[in-house]
């Protein structure tokens, strides 16, 4: 019987390196979608972060002010920080002259108050959502949930 | 090369034709290729498979990065509420001789602690987490290091004074619920240390009088003497002070009252930081006092004012034109001028005790009109001029003999350390 066989000098068939192309094809496209997906995560990521302190500015500053400052606050005698309103952020604080990113005008937030008392203490529930503005990316709009942050403040003695 | 295949060797044939494509056919002999290109590629596909695998696993979990920061962060703002309940519990209770924290930081012995209980956020704190979640939460109180020597090393007057730090613990845990079970998303620790003092605020040693006695004068141009409350009102004249008083022997200089700086609360303000501290609130008229308060100018109490707490204010001097009504019948306040007199221009009440007592044993009360005091007086000396024209009325305050009042716990306004722990973690219980 003779045994076709191969020789070392008669290169590949073309079908072969079809089926090659298409398989690199394949795993760099995926790779890419990857890249992508993992972009995106950072963004979201990052996103998230400035939410979540944009959500806690209020809440740091009304901490320093006390719970005399939160009477005040109650009455919008803060305008950086009105109360029960959806408000647009700026790029910078004019309450504590502090620089914010840029990304804070995708955001907006809402500042809620309540009172309460437990025995002989007296504080507020102080309740801060921040979520993407309805002029902000599809992306954003689609992949960020609210944030939400609570936390009592109260009167001390 | 030619083989030949015997029949009952056909198997032996089959085998060799699944090789025969790995072997080819030189002059020199047989040889092994390195094989396909297409099982080549079959294999680096796999290896890549495995690797992008991996890779995918690796941003799945990172995909959930923004979960836990939001878990951490709510456990994180949940232990700072919390931690500043027990912040204001502990100042509360300190100051009631009869709380459990109060026995503890009064016994300061290093090392013992005792849980805060906490009303508002057991009833508030669900509100502070999201709905499906839920948190463990406990604050705990513990002395470090008491020491009862003053900062050059000597000891205080009285045994139980000193000074120490109390440490709060919080602790959140939070959990997501599921059925039957739920998993630690995020816990987080907050440990704050706070220093505190344990004064005494009626420091009567057996080498000055207590301050439940109504006069006590200190130079008469003869010996110190005292006015004892006979009954709970007295009238004085100066010839009550030269006939009906007790003569005290060892009244010396080096017994003045509050010399201990180091326990003082709050040392050096003027007027203007007295007013933002919040000690004498000119705009509800409230005096406020907790501990020894030290200005380091003359205090005018102008109007009528509310006596709020317990405690001393030290001031240059004093001069009183309205009423100062305590509050509740537990507080009381005694106003000590270190440097000049003490001028009260009303007859309204004053609850308080007065001591007017310095380097130059020139003290005094002086008053304006027909004085009417609800404590005591204690002085370098007295006018007769003065007491010949007007009264001094004495009402005896059972509060400065009482001695549950005697040592006050003060605790510190300051963090003067914190430290932050958090932990994320998903375990099941």
């Amino acid at each position: 019987m003779r045994i076709a066989t191969k020789k070392l000098g008669d290169g590949f068939a073309f079908s072969e390196i079809l089926i090659a192309i298409l398989l690199f094809g394949l795993i760099s496209l995926y790779l890419m979608q990857l890249f992508n997906f993992s972009n995106q995560g950072t963004m979201l990521v990052y996103y998230q972060h400035i939410a979540e302190k944009l959500a806690e500015e209020p809440i740091e500053f009304l901490r320093g002010t006390g719970y005399e400052g939160i009477i005040a606050c109650e009455q919008n005698k803060f305008p950086e920080y009105k109360v029960d309103i959806w408000h647009s952020l700026a790029d910078s604080n004019e309450l504590t002259a502090d620089d914010r990113p840029d990304a804070v005008s995708l955001f907006e937030r809402k500042i809620s108050l309540s009172p309460t008392v437990a025995e002989d203490t007296r504080g507020y529930l102080v309740r801060v959502v921040v979520r993407p503005v309805s002029t902000s990316s599809s992306f954003l709009q689609k992949r960020m949930e609210e944030v939400t942050c609570s936390a009592f403040i109260l009167e001390r003695p | 090369m030619l083989i030949k295949a015997r029949p009952e060797s056909r198997l032996f044939l089959l085998r060799m034709q699944s090789h025969v494509d790995s072997i080819s056919m030189t002059p020199t002999g047989l040889r092994r290729t390195s094989g396909s290109l297409m099982s080549l590629m079959l294999f680096a596909a796999g290896i890549l498979s495995i690797f992008l695998l991996g890779y995918f696993r690796f941003f799945q979990e990172s995909a959930n990065i923004d979960k836990r920061l939001q878990h951490q962060q709510i456990a994180r703002q949940a232990a700072i509420s919390i931690n500043e309940e027990a912040l204001i519990r502990l100042k509360r209770e300190a100051f009631s001789p009869e709380s459990r924290i109060a026995a503890l930081l009064f016994n300061a012995v290093s090392g013992t602690e005792c849980d805060i209980q906490l009303p508002f956020s057991s009833k508030y704190a669900g509100q502070l987490i999201p709905q499906g979640y839920s948190c463990e939460y406990e604050s705990k109180v513990k002395v470090i290091g008491f020491t009862r020597l003053s900062p050059d090393g000597k000891p205080y007057a009285s045994k139980k004074e000193g000074h120490g730090i109390a440490a709060i613990t919080s602790t959140v845990v939070l959990r997501k619920d599921r059925e039957e079970k739920s998993s630690v998303l995020a816990s987080y620790k907050l440990e704050t240390h706070l220093d505190y003092l344990v004064l005494s605020v009626f420091p009567g040693t057996s080498e000055h009088p207590a301050f439940d006695k109504a006069l006590s004068v200190r130079n008469t141009g003869g010996k110190p003497r005292i006015i004892p409350f006979v009954t709970n009102r007295l009238q004085l004249s100066f010839n009550d002070l030269q006939n009906n008083s007790n003569v005290i022997e060892n009244w010396g200089d080096s017994s003045l009252p509050y010399q201990e700086h180091s326990l003082w609360t709050a040392k050096n303000l003027d007027p203007a930081a007295l007013n933002n501290a919040g000690f004498i609130d000119h705009e509800k008229r409230h005096i406020n006092l907790r501990g020894i308060v030290h200005c380091q100018e003359d205090i005018k109490l102008h109007g009528n004012w509310e006596m709020r707490g317990r405690g001393v204010l030290i001031a240059d001097s004093f001069e009183i034109s309205g009423a100062v009504i305590k509050a509740e019948s537990k507080d009381f306040a005694i106003f000590y001028a270190r440097h000049g007199n003490i001028v009260i221009n009303t007859d309204l009440q004053i609850h308080a005790g007065l001591i007017a007592m310095n380097d130059k044993r020139s003290g005094t009360v002086l008053p304006g009109k027909n004085a009417d005091i609800h404590g005591f007086i204690m002085v370098d000396r007295i006018s007769p001029d003065i007491l010949a024209e007007k009264s001094l009325d004495l009402t005896q305050n059972p509060i400065f003999g009482d001695k549950s009042y005697d040592h006050q716990i003060i605790v510190g306004d300051w963090i003067n350390f914190i430290s932050q722990t958090r932990q994320a973690d998903a375990h099941s219980n």
